[in-house]
């Protein structure tokens, strides 16, 4: 019982520990311009995201481009947009240290950002600030891991209520 | 009308030293070729000085010995007012003097509050806002859910000073704001990367 014991909390920091090699996760990356305007209208192609659109400071949504690809570990997707400047997004892996499974990501918004953050599976960022024309672009960044196994106790469910 | 009824309302003037250099000249001129003006001026002079020795001699019979004394026992005798009195004495003068400037200052108030309360998206939480923050911050507010955080930012490198982190909605959403990034150096915008 006491050889269990010790194995077991020998074994807890590995917990923290990313994936093994073989994780992946699908990145998608949305560029949108977004205006500040009388009238309000948001592009049908970003229905999914209307509610969260709803509540920024801008009223007219338009998505510019869009990318979306699967990433290995420590893979980087990447999209250009105005004056030479680019977003990546690098997948780092899994991260279960809150109790729940978390992708660890790298934003890297070139040349004036960079961010590691962890995010719960299919969550979503929206980065914002680029001037462009009138208006902002904004970065809708999701990350979905692909091909993982439900964790025990519902713990995925908190992305659906 | 004559020289002298021109003249002779500055007579009085022209003696208590009140009048213009141009005018006093043009007083000057005549009298030294109007005896009747020179004689009416030389009437009031003599009406001053009487007024003043008459002044001097009433002040000089005054017994002034013991004033400051009276004055001052007359003014400790009087009694404070009590606070209620003063207290609305206070705010009368404040609400009729300063009332613009309290009206001002309430209409500011009140649009503050209605811009913090109508703004689209402002953050419910009270979330990490301002220079790049280093240490791990918890994104979604100070009170996480049971279920933990659905976001954490391990580390942030930003070129500019003001960025804000907030979640919207309930779908697992994190919004960071750049939003002085339009203001940043053109040598940021497109020069040295992070």
């Amino acid at each position: 019982m006491t050889r269990a014991l010790c194995l077991i909390i020998c074994l807890l920091p590995l917990g923290s520990l990313q994936a093994a090699d073989d994780q992946s996760a699908r990145i998608g990356i949305r560029v949108i311009y977004a205006l500040k305007d009388e009238a309000k209208s948001i592009d049908p192609a970003l229905d999914d995201i209307r509610s969260e659109l709803s509540e920024l400071p801008f009223s007219k949504f338009r998505l510019l481009d869009r990318l979306e690809t699967s990433a290995g570990l420590n893979a980087s997707v990447e999209l250009q947009f105005a004056n030479r400047q680019y977003i990546a997004v690098a997948f780092k892996g899994i991260d279960l240290r809150t109790g729940k499974r978390m992708l660890s990501l790298e934003l890297h918004l070139k040349p004036v950002l960079k961010i590691e953050l962890r995010v719960t599976d299919g969550g979503r960022t929206l980065l914002m600030g680029p001037p462009y024309l009138d208006g902002t672009l904004i970065f809708d960044v999701s990350a979905r891991l692909e091909g993982a196994e439900p964790l025990p106790a519902g713990r995925d469910k908190e992305k659906d209520q | 009308m004559s020289p002298c009824e021109n003249l002779h309302p500055l007579l009085n003037r022209y003696h208590d030293g009140e009048l213009s250099r141009r005018q006093r000249a043009r007083v000057e001129s005549h009298l030294a070729v109007c005896p009747q003006c020179a004689a009416e001026l030389a009437r009031i002079r003599e009406l001053g000085q009487g007024l003043r020795q008459f002044l001097s001699d009433e002040c000089a019979a005054v017994d002034f010995s013991g004033f400051t004394e009276r004055v001052m026992q007359g003014i400790s005798r009087q009694e404070p007012l009590p606070l209620a009195a003063r207290v609305r004495l206070w705010l009368g003068e404040a609400l009729r003097v300063y009332r613009p400037v309290w009206l001002a200052s309430v209409a500011a108030a009140t649009a503050a509050v209605l811009l913090i309360a109508l703004w689209p998206g402002a953050p419910a939480n009270g979330l990490s806002e301002g220079k790049t923050p280093t240490a791990p911050a918890v994104a979604n507010g100070e009170t996480p859910q049971p279920e933990g955080p659905q976001v954490i930012i391990d580390r942030m490198e930003y070129a500019g000073e003001r960025s804000m982190i907030f979640s919207v909605s309930r779908n697992n959403t994190t919004v960071i704001w750049l939003y002085d990034m339009n203001r940043l150096p053109d040598g940021k915008s497109e020069g040295d990367d992070l």
